[in-house]
Parts: structure tokens; sequence; C-alpha cells
């Protein structure tokens, strides 16, 4: 007997649809430490759960800001306890450790590095980007501006 | 930074790719509520148990320091008020009841603060004479960094509108926080903005100074580079490609257009040269704006767009006059303030190059030596304010702090720690205890016996930036404590300590008799 499937075909074919942009943001935004298929597991479930995603006004927007915002949360959460580490005194807690280059990247918040890529490798003007991430065209060139000046400087510093 | 892009590109490619199938597999069983199979498919330490509800962030749960300074207190004021006044951001587009048209105040209103960041409000007047206020904040100190809403309803008494009891919301539902003692809608009672028609601004009970919502250039209708708006000196792309096609020619009336300095530049001062001495900005300032003396500024010369720098940034100055707040400061001394006394006028530029072989705005055009420039944005931006504290301020201040340390308690509450807020940068707020490292004795316990303080760097134009440190003495001298403070762009708030991340300020902060203390 075939299993019932609980994810309509159409909504499994507008996964399929969306999935590499999706996946692209997620190990954008993400961390090192989570998959980025994890991520877009994640936003996928939480609307899911709500509602149909071909309901949605605009799916890719949606989504990609969901994750963005998941990808902030787990940063947030990643740094308390890295913090409580670092006080624990664990000199050997051993994070993960890439180039220079790399890492000025890494070191932006989710948000900022998810504009930048927006903005800077998918050629998408600003409004769009902008909307796809939830803020104003001015919000996202402020967050790009900041993004470039904010890793230039780790970069310079890391040369120092 | 030239391969950002490339790094951009790998990082969008990490992982293992699992695929929308598999995906759509694993969501099944989820749904299904089969956990086993949900779970083991994520990787190890996967979202499934490190995502959970948006934390509280350490900073809310810190003990506020009680007694501020008067530092501190102004800051905590313009975080709680300010975040109001402030409050900034999304205009109506139904403006509601029709403004009688001798009313200055209708219309909306910007300004800046401290941190950079811009604040809208809107002010809908009716014929009446009661004026509405709407504005919000994308930004707001008092919500953690959610946007904030305030609204109120006032009367407009010639100049002056009061709101007697303006009401501040955090979007997102939670309840504002405020720094210091007096509740919040005690600190909004009564806000109060005048009209200044000279100079066409508002200035609030909190000393900002407002300007009506700025100007914009015109949108470039139609263009095959959506993204690149031709504002200046031509208006067309076919307008710049025979630019082009002149310059490359040697036509003097076009070949000024052609800049193969303009672009980043390594140092602060090399961006100063360049930017102030480039054709198509100093001309498109003194033809288009009319401004005849101005100076680039040092916090947003520009970044590298994608067809070019944005955002490059220039002050008005009062040409011919000396600036009386900074007489010798190297970038400011020279630039007096149009406005006012303590506030300027100042507009921020987008430039685009255009590729001298293709004739478009493609990526590449951004390098070409050859292209020709044209002005492809422009914004006024809300006044900048200048201000400078005095020698006895920052003494007064520092002696302050010193002394607390020295009676081994109430020193937090003169400093300030960063913050990174959703994901903006940073903002400065009160330390807790324990966030300054021997703070009141040395590793071993001592308690400090005396102290001394030294002015290493600043003040500089506009706001009073500068290093100090500061010696804290024990056990006779033998053992001696030396810290860095930093007096910022907040600088009439209180002493900033780097505390983290520690990205933001060079070198150790803390040693003791030399020796770094983390």
């Amino acid at each position: 007997m075939l299993k019932r499937s609980l994810i309509e075909e159409q909504e499994r074919e507008l996964i399929r649809f969306l999935y590499p942009a999706l996946r692209r943001i997620a190990a954008i935004a993400g961390s090192f430490d989570i998959e980025p298929d994890d991520l877009v597991q994640e936003a996928l479930m939480r609307t899911l759960r709500k509602g149909r995603l071909s309901d949605l006004d605009n799916p890719l927007a949606f989504l990609r800001k969901t994750i963005v915002n998941l990808a902030s949360d787990h940063r947030r959460s990643m740094g308390r306890r890295r913090k409580a580490l670092d006080r624990l005194s664990f000199e050997e807690t051993s994070w993960p450790s890439y180039p220079a280059d790399i890492e000025a990247i890494l070191d932006l918040p989710p948000k900022q590095r998810a504009i930048l890529y927006l903005v800077e490798v998918e050629r998408v003007p600003y409004a769009e980007a902008a909307q796809q991430l939830g803020m104003t065209a001015a919000a996202a060139r402020m967050l790009a501006n900041r993004a470039r000046k904010r890793a230039r400087a780790t970069l310079e510093a890391a040369g120092d | 930074m030239t391969d950002f892009e490339t790094k951009l590109r790998w990082l969008s490619q990490r992982g293992n790719l699992v695929g929308p199938d598999e995906l759509i597999e694993r969501m099944e069983a989820e749904l299904a509520g089969d956990p086993l199979v949900a779970v083991t498919k994520r990787r190890k330490g996967g979202l499934m148990t490190s995502l959970r509800p948006a934390p509280t962030t350490e900073r809310r749960n810190r003990p506020r320091s009680q007694g501020l300074t008067w530092g501190v207190a102004v800051f905590a004021l313009i975080l709680a008020i300010g975040g109001i006044a402030i409050l900034v951001s999304s205009l109506q587009p139904d403006p509601g009841p029709v403004a009688p048209p001798q009313s200055p105040l209708q219309g909306t209103w910007v300004t800046m603060e401290a941190d950079g960041s811009t604040h809208v409000a809107t002010f809908t007047v009716s014929a009446d004479g009661v004026v509405e206020l709407v504005a919000n904040d994308d930004f707001a100190t008092v919500c953690s960094g959610a946007p904030s809403t305030i609204v109120g309803t006032g009367r407009l008494d010639t100049n002056t509108v009061v709101f007697p009891s303006p009401v501040l919301t955090c979007d997102d539902g939670s309840q504002p926080q405020t720094t210091g003692g007096t509740p919040l809608e005690e600190q909004l009672r009564d806000l109060t903005f005048t009209y200044d028609p000279q100079s066409d601004t508002l200035t609030d009970t909190l000393g900002s100074v407002w300007t009506r919502r700025f100007a914009e250039g015109p949108d470039l209708p139609e263009d095959p580079n959506p993204d690149v708006s031709i504002l200046w000196p031509q208006t067309s792309l076919e307008d710049v490609k025979e630019a082009q096609r002149r310059a490359n020619a040697g036509d003097p009336d076009y070949a000024w257009q052609v800049d193969p300095d303009l672009g980043w530049q390594n140092s602060l001062e090399e961006d100063r040269r360049v930017f102030e001495s480039s054709e198509i900005l100093t001309r498109f300032i003194r033809e288009e704006l009319g401004w005849e003396a101005f100076r680039l500024w040092w916090g947003g010369h520009g970044d590298l767009g994608l067809h070019g720098p944005t955002d490059n940034t220039f002050i008005r100055c009062a040409p011919g006059e000396t600036n009386s707040l900074y007489p010798n400061d190297v970038w400011g001394g020279d630039c007096a303030p149009t406005i006012d006394d303590f506030h300027y006028e100042w507009v921020s530029i987008d430039v685009a190059r255009l590729n001298s072989t293709t004739l478009d705005f493609d990526f590449e055009g951004a390098h070409d030596p050859d292209g020709v420039w044209v002005v492809s944005g422009w914004r006024m931006l809300p006044p900048l304010e200048q201000w400078r504290l005095s020698d006895v301020e920052i003494s007064g201040l520092l002696e302050d702090f010193l002394e607390a340390r020295l009676s081994g308690e109430g020193a937090e509450s003169y400093v300030l720690v960063p913050v990174e807020i959703a994901d903006m940068g940073y903002t400065w707020q009160p330390a807790g205890s324990g966030d300054v490292p021997l703070m009141y004795a040395t590793t071993t316990g001592a308690g400090y016996e005396r102290y001394e303080y030294e002015v290493v760097g600043g003040p500089r134009w506009p706001n009073s930036e500068m290093e100090l440190e500061v010696r804290l003495f024990a056990q006779g001298g033998e053992t001696v404590v030396e810290q860095k403070f930093y007096v910022g762009s907040d600088s009439r708030l209180g002493l900033e300590f780097c505390l983290e991340p520690p990205k933001l300020c060079d070198g150790a902060q803390t040693t003791e008799n030399g020796r770094p203390i983390p």
C-alpha cells in the first residue's frame, strides 16, 4: 500500500523550484556549524506548519527572510554559548579556522552576509533584495555598506 | 576586496548537498511525527537542537547601574526618549485630514542620531490646529533593536507643537526597556517640536534638529541598466555613450568626466585628496548644489559599489570661516557649520562609471580607468551635529570614575560597553558588573591607592572623539593596571570600553604591570 504523502505534489514542485535559491542563501547566512540544508528544512517546516507555500504572495522572499532570521537566532545563541565556554576557560575549545578573507565574511551578521550576497553575486537590485529580506531599500544599502566596511576592517586587522 | 564576490560564491555552495527530494522526505517524516527519521537525517549538532525561540539578550538581564552620572544620564535619556522623538520611520501614504496650507510643520521630517541611524516623523496638521504625530524607528534601542512606533496628538501654537502624552510601542510586541529610573511615559511627556522658519528645521526637546525628508534625484524612467540611474551631467544612457565617444576622442568638454583616480583607495588621506579633487563630484556639488566650500566626510567616504563608489558624503562649509569649536582640527578646522554654530548640511552622492569599450554600465566598467563618470544618485541627509566636550567635562568624568574605582563601588555607571543589536552593528550600553576587568582590584585582590589619566588622542571634529589611558596603582606602586577607554561618537554619554568584540579596538585594553589581561 502506498504511503500517503503529507506534502502535496504542487507544494513539492514549488520546493524543488525554490530549493537552489534557498540553499544558497542558507549557506551564506548560516554559521559554519549549521548545514545549509538543515536551515532550509527548518524554514520550510515552520512555514508548512502554518499553511501552504503556494498561498504565499512571494514564497521565495518569505522563505529567504525566514532563513536569515533563523540564522540570526542561531548565531546569537551560539555567541552566548561560546562566551560561556570562554568564561569557563575552555581554552582548547576548537572553533573552525579559515583564511582571513573568509573569516572576514563569516564575521558579519547573517543579514549583512545575505544582503551582500544578493547584491554582489546575484546582482539583485537593492530594492528587491530589501524586499526579500524584509527591510527597506535604504536599510539594505546601509547594511551592505556596513558589511563592506566591517569586512574591510577585519581584513586590515588580520593583516596588521 | 576585489575577490569578495568569489568568496561569497564559494560560501554559497558550502556544505553537503542534500537535494530537494531528500529534504522533502525528511519533512514528511517530521510532519508524520517520526522524529527518528527527522532528526537522524540531520547532521549532528544541527538546527533541531540549536534553534530555539529567539533568545533574550544578555543585556536585558544585566543589572542596571544606579546613580547615573551626567554622561550616562544623557545616554539613558537618549536611549529612552531619544528613541522616541526619534521615533522614526515610515510614512503614511494617506495624510488624512487636509493640512492648512500655512502650516509649515505638515509633512515628513528626518533627523540623524549619534549612532548614525536616521529617524523619520510625519506630522499631519488638520485645519483646527490639531497635529497627529506618527513616527517609527526601525532600529529602536529601547526595543532592543526591534522597530518601534510612537503616536501622539498635539496642538500647534504658532511654530511650536506639544504632544502631552505620546505613546511608544515596540512593533514586535515587547515592552520598551528604559535604562534610567524614570518611566518612559514620563520621559516622553510634553514632547515638544519647535519650527524655525529661517532654517526650515524643527528642534525637539532633546536637542535633535530635524529637516524635511531628504530630496532624492529623479528616477530614471527606463534604462537597460535599471540599477544605474543617470542623473548628471547626462541624463540618458545614449547621452553618456556619446559623452564617452567624445571623451575617447579627447574632447575637453567631456574628457573631464574621465578620472582614473576615483574609486576605492586605501587610506583616508588618499580618499580625501582624490574625492575632494574629483571633477565629477566637485562640479556637481558646486554647479548643482551651489555649495562654494565643502569637505569630504571622513566617516562616509565612498564604498565601492557595483558601478563605482557610492555614499560619497560631503559636508557643506561656510566659505572662508574657521570652525570655532575645532579651530586646529586637521579635518574640520577650516569647515565652519552652515545651519547654526553646531549643525551642518551634508549630502551623499553616488557615482557610476561607463565601460569605455562596451559603452555599458557593466561590472567591469567600474574599474575602467578610461570610462566617464556620471552622478547616479544623491540625497540630502539630516543635519550633522558637531559638539566638543570641555576639558572640565572630561576631567570631571574621569576623576569621578577613578575615584569610584578607588572607593570600590559605583564605577560601572560611568562605563559603556558594546552590544550587538539586531544584526545592525553595535550600540553602547551601560556596563554590568564584571564587564571591565580589574575594576576595583588587581589580580591579587589588592585595592587601588591612586590613579593617573591621560588624553592620548583627540578630541576630534565633529563629535569629540578621543582616546584615554588610565593608570591605577596598588601596593605602594608595585602593581600598575593600565586601561584604555574611549570617548566615541556618543561622546556625551560616557567612557567606552572595548570589551567585546575585540575587533572594535586594537591591542590589549587592560594590562597589569605590562601583561595583557583578557
